[in-house]
């Protein structure tokens, strides 16, 4: 009888702890919880250091959109002195939880390339969401002006727009493939220099 | 014990889970910040010393077939050294699996359950290596051997599919900081060999006694392959800076694994394989810290105290307070445990006990040392 109780003890025992690990589950976020941003520009602030821009695109928007017609995405921007605090500002005023770890490419305006932007990459490559494969593109204009003017006419998805564009360099010599982990290495590098995208927005 | 015996192949990859675990934990870290680019070359030095190392142990081990340091402890001065190495290699265990318990966890955590609490992960862990350990010994050392090959393939694919992205260069100067940085600096890397810890302890298990002169050069000259791949690999990927910041370097190095663009974000594979990894490894070393107990005390069964065990472990794992002193105890304080424990007093244990094996043989003649002479 005791040895009965024992083992009925041990099972409810696991059980409870089991289903602790369940406890969360009310705060568990799906897909429909985040706002993936597929692209982030930085620019010079005129109120604080830096100004980020995060491309947003919509959930189920390829599903709506069937006439051939471009996915909306939404765009954002806010002034603050590094990315987190960009990210947590923006997460003050969108419904949703700002998610990086769709970010296809990080943008910078010339300007701001001008200054120096080893703090951002270094921030950019401690953030866990962030890909070592999202490419840079160093805008002539501004970042924001870049993210604006990216209404892909061949493509529904903004995202996999970013995705293809620096894969010409596979067929044309006219630009290359530069990944954030590459930039980085580079900017590490005592025998390389950084080398990134560049793009017109007006182009 | 004759059901509890176990092959080469199964002690092989009992000892090589210990360099598995801390390669994909943040043992090449580790060696690339002491080392900087000489990081290859100091492995390549410390593999060629603990390979002497590894004879001598085996040549000081011949006398003793089928005794593990307990037995001879209790050989050479009785029951009370016997208690005192018992109660450091049960302290060494403990402190091992609670401060791999909860780095793993917190590395998860950060990676992928930012909203989990690092206790909840810690108690499903716990729960997995409760489960195996009431399964066995020999189910958690056959286990570890089928899944062994899976665990060093991922080290291996993430060598050869980050080829593309090496910088070579980055090895030079060969010689990083300076000859007494890398060789006798880069001595207390021998730490990274800490597997060596189980040929103690394995042999009683073993169910030829005359192979553990192979497994032991086997296992070790593999664990030895093992992390000169992976140091090489991260190396290579990337600068000091961001290998020293990162939480598993290795699941860094396979971030930037793809092939076209369908096979893209394999890291998430490489983590639920090396979840299963690391509790294969803390199940393992759970199960040599209850066994250890069990022959120090003379218990028959270890079944009662395996929960208490397992609340302890999980009291020390939550002790620290941040990843700051998760890293302070991995990096300071764990390599001299290893170092003084397995490279200090294990060995220094061996030589007294042969000493003492000579004297009595040249007082009586020839004695045959075995469990029945103890």
């Amino acid at each position: 009888m005791i040895r009965h109780l024992y083992r009925y003890v041990v099972i409810f025992i696991v059980a409870i702890l089991f289903s602790s690990a369940f406890v969360g589950a009310h705060s568990v976020q799906s897909v429909d919880d985040l706002a993936y941003a597929v692209a982030i520009g930085f620019d010079v602030g005129e109120t604080e250091r830096i100004k980020v821009t995060f491309q947003f695109t919509r959930p189920n928007s390829s599903g709506e959109n069937n006439s051939g017609e471009t996915a909306p995405s939404v765009i954002d921007s806010v002034e603050a002195s590094c990315i987190d605090s960009a990210v947590n500002l923006v997460n003050t005023f969108v419904s949703k939880e700002v998610n990086l770890s769709h970010c296809k490419v990080i943008v910078f305006s010339e300007e701001m390339a001008k200054q120096g932007i080893s703090k951002e990459i270094y921030s950019l490559m401690n953030k866990v969401e962030v890909r070592p494969d999202s490419n840079i593109i160093i805008s002539t204009g501004t970042a924001e002006e870049y993210i604006q003017s990216v209404k892909p006419s061949l493509e529904n998805l903004v995202a996999k727009f970013y995705e293809i564009l620096p894969r010409s360099s596979e067929y044309t010599g006219y630009t290359s493939d530069i990944h954030l982990i590459d930039f980085f290495n580079k900017l590490e590098s005592k025998f390389e220099e950084p080398i990134a995208i560049l793009r017109n927005p007006c182009a | 014990m004759a059901n509890k015996k176990i092959g080469n192949f199964e002690a092989i990859a009992l000892v090589l889970t210990v360099m598995v675990n801390h390669v994909i934990l943040n043992l090449p870290k580790s060696i690339i910040s002491s080392s900087s680019s000489a990081a290859i070359i100091n492995v390549l030095f410390i593999s060629i010393v603990v390979l002497g190392i590894v004879f001598l142990i085996c040549k000081l081990l011949e006398k003793f077939p089928n005794l593990d340091i307990l037995d001879i402890a209790n050989f050479l001065g009785g029951k009370v050294l016997k208690s005192i190495i018992g109660i450091l290699f049960l302290g060494y265990f403990i402190f091992t699996v609670s401060t791999i318990l909860r780095s793993f966890s917190e590395g998860l955590k950060i990676v992928f359950f930012p909203r989990t609490s690092v206790a909840t992960i810690m108690i499903l862990l716990l729960l997995a290596i409760v489960i195996t350990n009431k399964l066995g010994f020999q189910a958690i050392v056959r286990s570890n051997l089928f899944m062994m090959p899976i665990f060093l393939f991922t080290i291996l694919f993430i060598f050869f599919a980050n080829i593309q992205n090496f910088t070579v260069q980055r090895m030079l100067p060969l010689l990083g900081e300076g000859i007494y940085t890398t060789f006798f600096a880069g001595l207390s890397n021998l730490f990274a060999f800490s597997g060596i810890i189980y040929l103690y302890l394995i042999p009683p298990y073993l169910k030829d006694a005359k192979s553990q002169k192979s497994i032991s050069f086997v296992s070790i000259g593999a664990s030895a392959v093992c992390l000169l791949v992976s140091v090489a690999t991260l190396l290579f990927i990337s600068p000091n800076s961001i290998i020293s910041e990162e939480i598993f370097p290795l699941y860094l190095a396979s971030r930037n694994i793809e092939f076209g663009r369908f096979f893209q974000r394999l890291d998430a594979v490489f983590l639920l394989i090396w979840i299963i990894s690391i509790t294969a490894y803390l199940s393992i070393s759970f199960s040599f810290a209850t066994r250890v107990f069990q022959k120090l005390l003379n218990f028959e069964h270890a079944k009662w105290y395996t929960a208490l065990f397992t609340l302890f472990i999980f009291a020390i794992a939550i002790l620290p307070e941040n990843m700051y002193q998760i890293n302070f105890i991995e990096t300071k304080i764990y390599p001299y445990i290893v170092l003084i424990l397995v490279f200090g007093l294990g060995l220094a244990l061996l030589v007294f006990a042969n000493i003492k094996y000579y004297l009595i043989e040249k007082k009586k003649g020839a004695v045959s040392i075995d469990k029945a002479s103890i």
